[in-house]
């Protein structure tokens, strides 16, 4: 498929314009380029050179099948993600129903509290999790004191651990569609509906459920899509019997060695993964998973209140218990991270912020946060550079070529980020590149780059074409028009796809567990490591530290967001 | 409305011949020759889609034509670049830099040029004074008013000194006034710099009376050209007369005996010395035909019952019902009243006033 994206975009489209399609299929050629050997050539080449090396190579598969192992895996996979699915679908339907029945600016504070944990590391949130689930955690505490239970309940290491973590995780994904959706319900609608004589229950029934339906259905596509290449979660919150496919192919590359297995089990993930994004885009297009990322939050103009007064009282109290949900974790970190427990129970008995001094004592830390921000400002760098190119040649092609160049960028966000790692990995290594902080850059750089694609592409398109127009009318060079009149107008887009990559490349773990070495690591990599086996409090004051930085960024994106409307 | 008023510094002459953009087989423009002297102001008129706006971007170089030529003072641009073929273009939606300032907004083509600081500043300066927004240099595009925006974007395209001003729609957002003001403004504005124009409308008023040539565009074809006098008084197909003001279109048929009537009130005979008689169907402009309560003195005469009237201000607009055909004349408005509706009326015109016509479709 990529392949054949970059032949076309190589040769310029028909002639459409005098000035830029050369230009502008040129920068395409060449972004198609930079994806195809960066990201698309090594999953292309793991596959190739592990799976299909010799006659054994189709019998992976059938082990995969035969093998009670693999079938489980499958299985846990498939069972967890629809799970997590319908638990997610089910809590985000009060909540956005909720957030559309409210006043504006109530949405647009429920709003932040669905996207607090989008923006907060994945690992942050899961070691917080840990935390409050453990045996003596503070969960278990409330449950036992309140006389519910006896013994302590294990919610942790088994199937409720790892859907708690999950659900966490992707709500966001959900709720977010979904609200969209509920603006977009025309009000007349059901205004006629009631003029009709349906009562109010009815109308819910037979007119807002149908009409939300889409959205429903794209936010579980999204959960789905993401849940099966679900890594670090089922490690850190599962117990063996959780194991899904993604740790199946860590195990087999790290464990075994036996990447010929790793390949395979990669290839189904990926075709999997490949098919219900095709189908995603088939049916809901990309614009709509452009919007549901870039427009976060979406500014709440038409809400259905007054016109949907019904169980508003039921949804908002679920709404609260599930923003209770989704914030609890992240705000209890900070009373943790100064609890003198050592096994982080609660209450404790009493606070201290030697924590804090054991972070600044063990220099692991300061080296890891360094790392983390020099592989972050390189990715930030070359992931606005690459985006931005992206998103402006895109919007300067023809049609049929942007939809396919589209694809091909989006697609990094979609290839569950096991697959990537252990592609770049295999491609670094015999390169001898392998634990720099640039070759984790430029996976970050991959990671990143679809999300500046997207903000500018947003941006981009409420840039009225016709100043481009006259700016070139008027003497300016392609160069000096987008120096002195895009660059401003595309600006605000520009900063928060930056913040995005920021959050990124900052949070991610999986890609620097491969591709890192223990003078290179990563914070994310050194908390993972702190709390795999047993949960350092340290780490904790790390989490409340790196919380803390997530929500400076999530504000400053909101400010560059309001910049730009 | 004459050209006779030239500045020195007079425009170039832009030769339009045979030419055609397709978008996808389709023609959005089909073989449009023009032929627009230095210095002149050219409108350009027709129905929305009738490929005005492709025209434009053609000739500013933003679009490749499928087939034809251009020619700016006999040279052929087609193998110029936007910024090279030296013309000024004022986009319909102002398209002003949102970012800048009024002044910098006016600055940046002269920037873009190499100019020196002290020089841009005068002209800048220069130009404020001439649109009529000196001590508004310093505010941003969203802080003026339409008409001030539009003044700007007038502005910015001229003070380059370009050969050629090409102008889309541009007073298509003002309201009535404010139009009829930067109507005369850029007359003015014209006359004083002298630049050949190129100016879009779809408003039939403001076609005419800004001026020199008319080019009535359809369907990406050009229906007529010519000087507003004369596609006012001789347009030359039934879309032309009916797009251009009003028009109450009669056929001629062509008797057994030979003699050519108009079928109206049972066919008027045309005398054989009247030229328009040969033609298939004429016209005649509601101003021509007199109407009143009491036979007239005219070579045709006609009568029925009034079914409709209007006031316009400077005249009325009669309809009147001829054996089954409305018939409207226009009455100036000097004092005298138009029979009312229900009343009879005779009207009149003489075979001077037809107008003969082609038909191929009119427009309303
Ligand atoms: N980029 C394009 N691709 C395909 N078709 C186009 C394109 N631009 C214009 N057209 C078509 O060409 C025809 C002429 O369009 P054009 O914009 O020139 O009309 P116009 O006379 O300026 O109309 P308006 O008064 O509405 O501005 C229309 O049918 C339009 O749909
Ligand atoms: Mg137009």
């Amino acid at each position: 498929m990529t392949v054949l994206a970059g032949d076309e975009a190589a040769r310029p489209p028909p002639s459409r314009l005098p000035l830029l399609p050369r230009g502008a299929g040129l920068a395409a050629g060449l972004v198609v380029l930079v994806f195809a050997v960066l990201f698309v050539w090594p999953i292309v080449r793991l596959i190739a050179t592990t799976v299909f090396v010799d006659a054994r190579g189709w019998t992976a598969f059938a082990t995969i099948v035969s093998s009670p192992m693999y079938r489980t895996a499958f299985t846990n996979t498939f069972f967890i993600s629809g799970l997590v699915t319908l638990i997610t679908l089910l809590a985000a339907y009060p909540i956005a129903y909720f957030m559309a029945t409210v006043q504006p600016r109530t949405a647009k504070l429920i709003a932040f509290v669905v996207l607090l944990p989008f923006w907060t590391s994945a690992l942050v949130r899961t070691t917080a999790w840990m935390v409050l689930l453990q045996r003596r955690g503070i969960v278990n505490s409330l449950l036992m004191n309140t006389g519910i239970t006896d013994a302590p309940i294990p919610l942790l290491y088994n199937l409720s651990g790892v859907i708690i973590g999950m659900v966490h995780v992707l709500l966001p994904f959900m709720v977010l569609p979904l609200y969209a959706t509920f603006l977009s319900v025309d009000q007349r609608l059901i205004a006629a509906a009631e003029g009709l004589g349906a009562p109010r229950f009815t109308v819910l029934r037979r007119i807002v459920l149908p009409l939300t339906a889409p959205g429903a259905a794209a936010g579980a596509l999204i959960v789905f899509m993401s849940a099966i290449g679900t890594f670090i979660t089922p490690v850190l919150m599962g117990g063996p019997r959780q194991m899904m496919i993604a740790q199946a192919i860590s195990y087999h590359m790290q464990k075994q060695l036996d990447w010929q297995m790793a390949g395979a089990l990669s290839l189904v993930l990926l075709a999997v993964t490949l098919v219900l994004f095709l189908v995603y885009r088939q049916v809901f297009g990309l614009d709509r998973l452009v919007a549901a990322d870039a427009g976060v939050a979406g500014d709440p103009d038409g809400p259905l209140r007054g016109v949907l007064g019904l169980g508003r009282l039921p949804a908002g109290i679920m709404a609260v218990a599930v923003g209770l949900f989704l914030i609890a974790p992240i705000a209890m970190v900070y009373p943790l991270s100064i609890s003198s427990s050592p096994f982080l129970q609660f209450p404790p008995a009493r606070w201290t912020f030697d924590w804090y001094a054991k972070l600044a004592d063990d220099p692991k830390w300061l080296r890891a946060a360094l790392s983390s921000l020099r592989v972050a400002a390189e990715a930030i760098a070359l992931s606005v550079i690459l985006g931005t190119a992206a998103a402006v040649a895109a919007s300067r092609i023809a049609p049929r070529l942007r939809a396919g160049m589209e694809v091909l960028i989006l697609l990094p966000m979609v290839v569950p980020t096991i697959i990537t790692a252990i592609a770049l990995y295999s491609q670094y290594a015999p390169l001898g590149i392998l634990g720099s902080p640039e070759s984790l850059a430029i996976g970050h750089t991959i990671l990143a780059a679809p999300f500046v694609f997207i903000t500018v592409s947003a941006s981009l398109k409420s840039f009225d074409r016709n100043l481009e127009l006259a700016a070139l009318g008027l003497g300016a060079s392609w160069s000096a028009m987008f120096r002195r009149i895009m660059l401003p107008a595309i600006l605000p887009g520009i900063l928060a796809g930056a913040v995005f990559a920021f959050i990124t490349s900052f949070d991610d773990v999986v890609l620097s567990i491969f591709l890192t070495n223990s003078a290179s690591r990563t914070l994310p990599r050194v908390i993972y490591e702190g709390i795999k086996d047993d949960t350092d409090p340290a780490v904790v004051a790390l989490a409340a530290i790196l919380i803390t930085i997530s929500f400076g960024a999530f504000l400053l994106s909101l400010l560059a967001r309001d910049r730009r409307a | 409305m004459t050209a006779t008023s030239k500045p020195e510094s007079a425009g170039k002459r832009v030769q339009i011949s045979g030419l055609s953009k397709l978008y996808g087989g389709h023609p959005a423009v089909d073989r449009v020759s023009i032929d627009i002297a230095a210095g002149s102001f050219c409108t350009i008129l027709g129905a929305s889609g009738s490929g005005k706006t492709t025209l434009l971007k053609m000739v500013a170089g933003y679009e490749q034509p499928t087939e034809g030529r251009i020619e700016i003072d006999g040279r052929d641009v087609a193998s110029m670049r936007v910024a090279a073929r030296n013309i000024g273009m004022v986009f319909q939606n102002y398209a002003l830099f949102p970012h800048m300032t009024v002044a910098a907004n006016l600055a940046f083509p002269l920037e873009m040029r190499g100019l020196a600081k002290a020089d841009i500043v005068a002209r800048v300066t220069a130009m404020l004074e001439l649109i009529g927004l000196a001590g508004f240099g310093s505010r941003l595009p969203r802080e003026l008013s339409g008409g001030q925006q539009q003044r700007v974007a007038l502005g910015r395209a001229l003070i380059f000194e370009p050969d050629i001003l090409l102008m889309d729609e541009p007073l298509g957002a003002l309201d009535k006034n404010m139009r009829q003001a930067m109507q005369r403004e850029i007359r003015a504005i014209h006359r004083k710099v002298g630049v050949t124009v190129l100016y879009v409308t779809h408003d039939q008023d403001e076609a005419m009376n800004m001026a020199d040539l008319v080019v009535v565009m359809d369907k990406g074809r050009v229906a007529q050209t010519g000087s507003p006098l004369d596609i006012y008084n001789a347009p030359r197909t039934d879309f032309v007369a009916t797009f251009l003001g009003d028009c109450n279109l009669i056929d001629v048929e062509r008797g057994r005996d030979g003699v050519r009537r108009l079928a109206l009130a049972g066919g008027i005979a045309i005398p054989a010395g009247v030229k328009s008689g040969r033609a298939e169907m004429v016209g005649v402009r509601p101003e021509r035909i007199s109407v009143g309560a009491d036979p007239i003195q005219r070579d045709i005469v006609l009568s029925g019952t009034v079914v409709e009237t209007h006031f316009n201000g400077a005249d009325h607009d009669v309809v009147v019902d001829v054996d089954g055909r409305p018939v409207r004349a226009r009455l100036a408005n000097g004092g005298q009243l138009p029979p009312s509706i229900g009343n009879r009326a005779y009207l009149g015109c003489d075979f001077a006033d037809l107008i003969p016509l082609e038909a191929i479709g009119a427009t309303r």
